[in-house]
């Protein structure tokens, strides 16, 4: 009797951190969530979109560091995507119980935990100090780094996922291995591999620091990838640093459309698995 | 010689929408894609002038020397099930000879000599672990795909040995088709599951795609039961018909012969009927090689039967014979359930 109603005490007391934990967790999530949004609304205008950066008087908006981030996530994907699923083929199917995928994997694990402030001073001394200056190549190249571990660990695990007689079935049907992959296994696995894609794609969505050391920031309109690019994330570092009243207030709302955004990318990454399945 | 055979055997007349367009869709000819409706009279003719039979009667006395536990399948009387197959030994589609196959050092097929008969269905029975999967792998060289292991030994189709190292695996395996315990659905519609194969041989002429389609569907009797959901996921179908589609699948590039592997055992009683029953009309156009573990349904539906035991091929003879008057004392005791 006594051990039985000490295990049920141990549940509890387990249940109840975990509860406790959960909603510490949820409740500063909501806080931050419930500030942005605060801040944020109140100096949300369309100008803010849609004009040039003026003067720390107030007025104006950040449309070019909208569409510089754009563009830099962009081509970081165009890049960063397409590679990362054919690492994620290589190690799945090729090289499926070789050596050398377990080890590119465990590379891999370490590549998704490196700081990216690393690997925007890794991009800064490659592609930025020997061209002579900022460009939006170094700051897409920051982000395709951060960007390829992460979809081929996805898609690694996705085309795992997918049973081998799928495989077998097609192999036996006289399919070529590469086909089999292209038109079996791809799309077997296809919401999962979108999945990974959207996530990665958010995740870089919303990096700063990689593009301090790269892109850096333009105050000008600039959709020229050598030059300096601006983007919105520099742009709230800068301007929630600035002492102005109305800077402040456009970081603010700057960041709610951008925790907007990756919230949006979030769910839809998440809504694509389960509409599949 | 697999045609002459086959072609004795078409009795209701082809589809003919497809007929005139099969010749044009085989680039290679009759010779090599073998499309089962070629125009019937034609080659009934031509089966008098003798096709060249490369399996000929020198060599199978050869095999059959050799093949202890084998009776010859070629004099005996013709099972009751199909008393139209009473040919000799070159009604064989396949010999197996002196067979062995490793798994790195692990000697798995032990020496197995043993005919396949055309247009008829060899089942393979055995306890678990005795080989049979691995044997029937052998037919269309899937071991290929994984490394560290060897045949020893051939496997004749048509007088060309394919375990010949320079067989054309992608061919081999059009002409040997393979079903799978588990039905194997591609993601994607009913009529591209089918259309998969044709495009794989560039099959692409819409309307004959079609007309094999559903002559495939109907081979697999799937037809009735999918002709208004064929742009329809396959993943939506139940166990039973996903499996008929796997089968549907392999028929629509003609192969002559469909390799099962317990491709019954995970369905439902209903669903095994329906295809047992599919397989026996099946008999006119392939060869079939069974794996089952229900032996009622191994003397149900084939007309030879092989017991394999630790790698060896312990008796093979027809399904009658096996089940009824076996040689072996093993066999008596396997079929009657006593070990396994
Ligand atoms: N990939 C493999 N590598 C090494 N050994 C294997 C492999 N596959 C099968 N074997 C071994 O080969 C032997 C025969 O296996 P096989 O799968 O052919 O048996 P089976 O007769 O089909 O059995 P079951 O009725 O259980 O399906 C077994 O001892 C098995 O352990
Ligand atoms: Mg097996």
């Amino acid at each position: 009797m006594k051990p039985h109603r000490g295990r049920i005490w141990a549940n509890r007391l387990a249940l109840s951190l975990a509860t406790a934990s959960a909603l510490f967790g949820l409740t500063l999530l909501a806080i931050i969530l419930f500030d942005i949004v605060k801040h944020g609304l109140s100096s949300m205008n369309w100008a803010l979109l849609t004009e040039d950066p003026a003067g720390p008087m107030g007025g104006g908006g950040l449309k070019g560091a909208f569409l510089g981030q754009a563009m830099l996530t962009l081509v970081a994907t165009l890049v960063g995507a397409p590679v990362g699923i054919l690492a994620g083929t290589y190690l799945a199917e090729y090289g499926r119980g070789k050596k050398i995928s377990k080890v590119c994997l465990s590379l891999c694990d370490l590549a998704m935990s490196l700081p990216s402030i690393v690997v925007g001073i890794f991009v800064y001394s490659i592609l930025v100090k020997p061209f002579g200056g900022f460009n939006g190549w170094a700051g897409s190249a920051a982000l395709a780094i951060i960007m390829i571990p992460l979809v081929t660990r996805t898609t690694e695990s996705m085309l795992t996922m997918v049973p081998w007689t799928l495989r077998e079935a097609a192999l036996a049907l006289g399919s070529p291995y590469h086909q089999v992959i292209i038109k079996v296994v791809y799309r077997k696995a296809a919401s999962g591999l979108l999945t990974g894609v959207l996530l990665a794609i958010a995740r870089i969505a919303g990096e700063t620091a990689p593009l301090m050391f790269t892109s850096f920031n333009n105050n000008y309109f600039e959709l020229n990838m050598s030059r300096p690019v601006p983007s919105v994330t520099v742009s709230v570092y800068q301007y929630a640093g600035s002492p102005y009243e109305a800077w402040i207030g456009q970081a603010w709302a700057a960041a709610l459309v951008v925790t907007v955004v990756v919230l949006f990318l979030n769910i839809l990454g998440r809504l694509t698995v389960k509409w599949k399945s | 010689m697999a045609m002459s055979a086959r072609v004795e055997k078409i009795i209701e007349p082809e589809p003919q929408a497809s007929e005139s367009l099969v010749e044009t869709a085989y680039p290679n000819g009759e010779n090599e894609s073998e499309p089962t409706e070629v125009k019937v009279s034609q080659l009934a003719a031509k089966e008098s002038n003798d096709l060249p039979r490369p399996g000929n009667e020198g060599q199978a006395e050869e095999v059959s020397a050799v093949t202890d536990p084998a009776p010859q399948v070629s004099t005996t009387q013709a099972p009751i099930t199909q008393p139209q197959i009473t040919e000799n030994s070159a009604g064989d589609l396949l010999k197996i000879v002196k067979l062995s196959f490793y798994f790195g050092d692990n000697q798995v097929l032990k020496d197995i000599d043993m005919p396949i008969r055309a247009n008829a269905i060899t089942s393979l029975i055995g306890p678990s672990g005795c080989g049979k999967t691995t044997l029937l792998r052998c037919f269309n060289r899937m071991h290929d795909l994984y490394p560290n292991n060897h045949y020893e030994g051939q496997i004749l189709m048509e007088g060309r040995d394919i375990l010949d190292k320079g067989e054309d695996l992608i061919w081999l395996r059009s002409r040997l088709g393979m079903v799978f315990q588990k039905p194997t659905p591609f993601p994607m519609s009913v009529y591209d599951n089918i259309a998969y194969g044709l495009k794989l041989r560039k099959i692409t002429n819409k309307p004959l795609v079609r007309d094999l389609v559903e002559k495939a569907l109907r081979q697999a009797n799937l037809w009735d039961e999918v002709k208004d959901r064929l742009k329809e996921s396959a993943l939506g179908l139940s166990g039973g018909q996903q499996q008929r589609l796997s089968i549907a699948r392999s028929l629509a590039v003609s192969p002559a012969v469909l390799l099962f592997d317990e491709a019954t055992s995970a369905l439902d009683p209903i669903s095994s009927a329906k295809i047992e029953e599919m397989m026996v009309e099946l008999k006119k156009e392939v060869t079939m090689i069974v794996v089952t573990h229900n032996m009622q349904q191994a003397a149900r539906i084939s007309d030879y039967t092989g017991l394999m035991w630790l790698g060896s091929l312990v008796e093979f003879g027809q399904t009658t014979d096996i089940f009824t008057r076996p040689k072996k004392k093993m066999t008596e005791r396997y079929v009657a359930g006593h070990f396994g």
